[in-house]
């Protein structure tokens, strides 16, 4: 409003000063271009998905129909998820209490382990890194063997088979590794000297660590959260092996185990399921974009 | 609610609370839980029976809530808690290996084939009931299946699920052919109608589908994966080679490139959509596109009307074809061995088998005599060949028994490999065999010992 305002009443000068120059233009044209096979290949997936959950039983499994639009919007693979499954009922909640709680263990154990391990000085500090991202690196096909004889011990005791206690104990084991060196990379960024000054303040190092660095590791902390938050929501392995009652599944086992049978897929709500799969992942991300960007390059430029 | 005189708190530690008494049952408390720690055994008291059943999930929905509702009826009438879950069939394997990893987990698992070769020391010996079911039910059709390391019975043979063509029989009909009988017939009429647009669909991929149908057709060309010792290696034959260079005919004539990616629902699909003219499939292709209420292109007719099932089709040494054949097992960590078992021969009396027959609309084929030729299959014409179709059908690792190794050469699809680069030109059907040897003896030698 100003500057048309301005273009108007300022005369040609204002116009000239307001004027993208046609190069800039170009280029940013040339850029966007550039951009759209990514955005295509990124996005496809999902438009797939998409489209597929709103075709007809029918329609999905007519091949001479085009598989990249829909004749018409059917509701009745989101309504089976709703009737026939306990998709919102339980493996939801299941799976989002399972991956609040696991992120929230990983990411206050991981800060810690990351500070420790960044600032401070002792024996075996760089041994203690390298054995944190080796321990990142074991995949879970050979982790979840020796896992599963841990939380048979535990139910021994206390029963947490079958339930998500097993996921929010196990989880952390894939989850700690990751976040603490994603955050000694990022604690390494943040200038020692600013540190300093809090402590010739009078603060003591846990409270330089809450009151000084934590709120300049935003971004990276955020990054990590975002990062453990997917880890936990894909989860399948752990899920799969700890957790056979219906009830307490979470939706990635869930959906597998109730919406393929044999060789028969329930393949538009198996579509359903995965998009509003995606959904509560979208919002965070959505909401959380450029501090997870900032997180990002600035723990990686170190 | 009554105040305690020692003040707030002190009735949780008896009546005669003092400090000497509070320390006392600390250190008793402290002492069970040291104990119960240390020997890593926890206390029986308060523990409730619970009888728990693993399965994959089944095709068809009804018979896992019949499977369900005649655990909760037993439960009931038995005095003990039960519980039914459900996995899908793929992941199956994971989960019966994280329950023997731990020693821990369900009472009844649901076992494929090789898996009680596999589990063998991780199974109880069934052989008691395994004899009662039987006698029960008029016989078992295969005495081979299910058996344990130690020839004793492990699993009990629940059913199989065959293999039959699935067929357009309208478009075998517009180019004036008869039902293909032996395969070479399925190459004839498959090359007219996939230059009709209608291709055979058999997949050349790593699903289980690719992995039966491959079998069957070595066996109908007299090769064998192994010797009827079930340790012997024999699959480097002439009439190996053969077959192999069969498929390859069949590949490049009358199937198209799309075969070597196909999972198990990719030929369901291709059939209800009314691509392919035939497939080689469980009834799932047929009940699906009943599901589905799939249309023929262009019409407003059922597909599902035009689709029959055939025998599998005959080559040179005859009529043979693979199955996937279930059954069930009881861990040997499991502390209700005695109810699992009595739950077991619950579940196979005659009634309760014919409901669960009845619940799986035909999908689950008996493996015991006085079932298969059970009315159902009069039913409908579609499944007039299920009765049958049992003479011609072999469990894994035919001519011998189904054991860990065949069941681990299944498991890395092996044969399909080996038939999708004999198809493709990747390696001629010498090479393609002579791989799978090599790579088949390295298994058999580590299982063999």
């Amino acid at each position: 409003m100003n500057s048309s305002v301005s273009m108007t009443t300022g005369g040609g000068a204002a116009v000239a000063e307001n004027k993208v120059p046609l190069w800039r233009r170009r280029k940013a044209m040339a850029n966007y271009i550039a951009l759209l096979p990514y955005l295509a290949f990124a996005l496809f997936p999902f438009y797939i998905i998409f489209i597929t959950s709103l075709k007809s039983k029918q329609e999905i499994n007519n091949l001479g129909k085009s598989p990249f639009w829909t004749r018409g919007i059917e509701w009745e693979n989101f309504t089976f998820l709703w009737t026939d499954t306990v998709f919102f009922e339980h493996w939801m909640i299941n799976t989002f209490i399972v991956t609040t709680v696991s992120t929230i263990i990983s990411v206050s154990i991981g800060i810690l382990a990351a500070y420790a391990l960044a600032r401070l000085r002792f024996k075996g500090v760089e041994a203690f890194g390298v054995a944190v991202f080796i321990t990142y690196l074991v995949p879970q096909t050979l982790l979840f063997l020796p896992l599963v004889d841990v939380i048979n011990f535990i139910d021994d005791f206390i029963p947490i088979r079958d339930t998500y206690w097993s996921l929010i104990l196990t989880y952390p084991t894939f989850l700690i590794p990751f976040v603490t060196w994603l955050l000694m990379g990022y604690f390494r960024t943040i200038p020692f000297e600013v540190e300093e000054c809090a402590y010739l303040d009078g603060c003591t190092r846990l409270g330089a660590l809450f009151r000084v660095v934590l709120p300049m590791a935003i971004p990276g902390i955020i990054c990590a959260i975002l990062f453990s938050y997917t880890l936990s929501w894909n989860e399948f392995l752990y899920s799969l092996v700890f957790i056979q009652d219906e009830h307490a599944k979470t939706v990635s086992v869930g959906v597998f185990t109730e919406l393929i049978r044999g060789d028969i897929y329930f393949w538009g709500s198996l579509m359903a399921a995965c998009m509003l799969g995606t959904v509560p992942i979208v919002i965070l991300y959505g909401f959380l974009m450029d501090y997870y960007t900032s997180g990002l390059t600035q723990g990686a430029i170190k | 609610m009554t105040k305690s005189k020692n003040g707030p708190g002190t009735e949780l530690l008896g009546s005669d609370s003092s400090r000497r008494g509070f320390l006392k049952g600390t250190a008793a408390v402290t002492g069970g839980l040291a104990g119960i720690l240390a020997t890593g055994v926890a206390p029986a008291v308060g523990q409730e029976r619970e009888l728990k059943m693993l399965v994959n999930s089944h095709f068809v929905p009804a018979a896992d809530a019949e499977l369900k509702r005649q655990l909760e009826e037993f439960g009931k009438a038995e005095g003990v808690k039960v519980r039914f879950d459900r996995v899908a069939h793929l992941q199956l394997p994971a989960v019966l290996a994280g329950e023997v990893q731990g020693q821990k987990g369900h009472d009844i698992i649901s076992t494929r084939d090789g898996n009680a070769h596999l589990y063998s020391k991780h199974l109880v010996n069934v052989d008691d009931i395994y004899e009662k079911i039987g006698a029960a039910g008029g016989g078992w059709t295969n005495n081979e299946f299910g058996k344990g390391r130690d020839g004793s019975q492990k699993t009990i043979p629940w059913y199989f699920i065959s293999f039959p063509i699935a067929i357009r029989t309208d478009l075998v009909a517009e180019i004036g052919e008869n039902l293909p009988d032996t395969w070479d017939d399925v190459l004839r009429i498959g090359t007219k109608l996939k230059a009709k647009g209608h291709p055979v669909g058999i997949q050349l991929s790593h699903g289980a589908d690719s992995n039966w149908i491959l079998r069957g057709m070595l066996w109908s060309w007299g090769g064998k994966m192994v010797e009827a010792d079930s340790k012997t290696v024999a699959i480097n034959s002439k009439e190996a080679i053969d077959c192999m260079k069969f498929v390859a005919s069949l590949y490049k004539d009358a199937m198209q490139p799309e075969v070597l990616a196909w999972d198990d629902r990719n030929n369901n699909v291709c059939l209800a959509s009314g691509k392919c003219s035939m497939i080689l499939n469980p009834v799932s292709a047929y009940r699906s596109a009943v599901r589905d209420e799939a249309l023929i292109q262009g019409t407003d007719r059922p597909v599902h009307q035009v689709i029959n099932h055939i025998m599998p089709p005959k080559g040179p040494a005859g009529r043979h074809m693979a199955a996937a054949h279930q059954s069930v097992g009881i861990w040997k960590f499991s502390k209700n061995v005695d109810i699992a078992k009595k739950f077991l021969e619950y579940h196979f009396a005659p009634a309760n088998a014919e409901k669960h027959l009845q619940a799986s609309a035909g999908y689950n084929q008996p493996l015991l005599k006085s079932n298969a030729l059970h009315p159902l299959y009069a039913s409908n014409s579609k499944y007039y060949f299920a009765p049958f179709i049992g003479w011609y059908t072999h469990a894994l690792g035919w001519p011998g028994v189904p054991t860990a190794a065949a069941q681990t050469i299944w498991d890395q699809y092996l044969l399909p490999d080996a038939a999708a680069a004999a198809a493709t030109g990747k390696a001629t059907p010498e090479e393609a065999i002579k791989k799978l040897e090599k790579q088949m003896t390295r298994i058999y030698k580590r299982f063999n010992k």
